[in-house]
């Protein structure tokens, strides 16, 4: 039987993944000084330096000039869930800010006039909107509503208010389900200046499908996000009786 | 992503052109679009325009240069599901695609601090390491880490698990893995990980890790995955 002995470099990056469970650290607490890690985990400061080197490429903390380390901020989303931004600011008691980038009126084109099931040339609500979260610009919204299910949106509030929230109480629309994709991509320069970013990093683009119980689909929404600072959930369901497989 | 038009610079509504026609079948996967030369003509854009409009498309995995034949459309991205429970082959083979999987490491290691914690152990109890890369039509699309507690599978060393599934392994020992809790992340990898899967160690790559419970909410499984983004996308449901 094969035994495998985790690398020093590998056993410290465990021990600090292991403190942060512990300790139930959250987003930009600090972590020991290193003086007191190596103490605590019987590490050198080379090993433990270097194990923190790896952490922090992986995007999972980061050096404060003078102060150590700390806990890199994840925005969590939940995939399965209808919970908007606005909420989840709201639910985590997060400092959360959105900025209306545009707001028109535009024609139905091919890709919508198959997303909605729609002809080509109904009017269609666009709102792109710039979503900060912890005075980081965390993702750019791209939402498309046709004008005939929410005449007068213009009037709403989107910067304050939450887009689902005006849907459902002043329209009276059921956002029922829906499906999300998700992948990764690269930022084109405009993108990147609205998210900090240098043109050409690698960000998380998410579309999804909002649909009413009847079917009607109600919004399309196209997302950019930071992908230093987001991560997503899901809950996994085993599928049932299934043969040879993995 | 961000809305293109006019003003939108050329490169950018070239790629908008190509990307459509793609998504569009219009350029079929497999077949090459039309050259250089052929597309700044047709637009009445410089080569360089047109090289930049089709890099961008390179790097998001739409298209692929051959040296000397011009430039393809790639197959459409694999597309996996995000909320069952039921290991890559299956998915695979659902989609009529061939899976296989190359088992670099299948050894025993004590839990340690970190694992002891989340398969619920004490940091001296052995645990099974298995590293492994996933391919999909022959090329590596994935490199994962399952950490299994020992006592839960005990004959896992005579169990050829390139040959059949850890979770087939489970159930044989009478484990059945019920639900899993799932993050997605971007991130990257060491340059000795990211080799295993042809990337270069700037390249981002998706990190999936889990942890998986049985029906008595017993930790059975954590495991950590590394997905090419360019080769893969996603999707899940929602409700209210």
């Amino acid at each position: 039987m094969k035994t495998y002995t985790p690398r020093p470099r590998e056993h410290a990056q465990e021990c600090i993944e292991a403190y942060i469970l512990e300790q139930g650290l959250r987003a930009n607490d600090s972590l020991p000084a290193e003086r007191e890690m190596c103490r605590m985990w019987g590490l050198n400061r080379c090993t433990l330096r270097s194990a923190i080197a790896g952490l922090t490429a992986a995007g999972r903390l980061y050096a404060v000039q003078g102060s150590g380390t700390r806990i890199a901020p994840r925005f969590r989303r939940t995939l399965q869930d209808l919970q908007s931004f606005t909420e989840y600011a709201a639910a985590g008691g997060f400092n959360a800010e959105t900025r209306l980038l545009s707001f028109s009126t535009v024609e139905c084109d091919k890709a919508l006039a198959r997303r909605f099931r729609r002809t080509l040339g109904d009017l269609f609500y666009r709102i792109t909107r710039l979503r900060i979260l912890e005075q980081v610009p965390l993702m750019i919204e791209t939402a498309y509503i046709p004008v005939e299910l929410a005449p007068g949106l213009e009037e709403q509030d989107l910067v304050t208010g939450s887009l689902f929230h005006i849907l459902r109480n002043t329209y009276g629309l059921q956002l029922d389900h829906g499906i999300e994709r998700t992948g990764i991509t690269l930022t084109a320069e405009e993108e990147a200046r609205f998210l900090q970013i240098m043109p050409g990093e690698t960000a998380f683009w998410m579309e999804s499908l909002t649909e009413a119980p009847d079917g009607t689909v109600i919004e399309f929404c196209r997302t950019l996000g930071r992908a230093d600072r987001i991560e997503m959930a899901s809950t996994l369901r085993w599928a049932g009786e299934q043969g040879g497989v993995s | 992503m961000s809305q293109v038009n006019y003003r939108s610079p050329l490169y950018i509504q070239l790629r908008e052109v190509i990307r459509g026609k793609i998504e569009d079948g219009e350029y079929p996967p497999g077949t090459a679009i039309p050259s250089e030369n052929q597309l700044a003509d047709t637009y009445g854009l410089n080569r360089l325009s047109v090289r930049n409009a089709l890099e961008a498309l390179e790097n998001e995995g739409l298209l692929q240069s051959v040296q000397g034949k011009g430039v393809f459309v790639r197959g459409t991205k694999t597309l996996r599901d995000l909320e069952t429970l039921g290991g890559y082959r299956h998915t695979m083979q659902e989609r009529g695609m061939d899976a296989s999987t190359r088992v670099l490491i299948k050894a025993l290691r004590s839990a340690g601090p970190l694992y002891s914690r989340l398969l619920q152990l004490s940091p001296e109890d052995p645990i099974w390491f298995i590293r492994r890369v996933d391919s999909s039509e022959g090329e590596p699309v994935a490199l994962e880490e399952i950490y299994l507690p020992y006592n839960l599978i005990p004959g896992l060393d005579e169990i050829d698990i390139g040959l059949f599934s850890l979770y087939d392994a489970m159930g044989w020992n009478g484990i059945h893995p019920h639900v899993g809790q799932q993050t997605l992340r971007v991130t990257k990898l060491e340059p000795s990980l990211a080799r295993l899967i042809d990337l270069s160690p700037e390249q981002a790559v998706m990190e999936f890790s889990y942890l998986i419970r049985d029906a008595s909410g017993r930790t059975v499984e954590f495991s950590r995955s590394w997905i090419r983004g360019d080769r893969t996308e996603f999707y899940v449901h929602f409700s209210d």
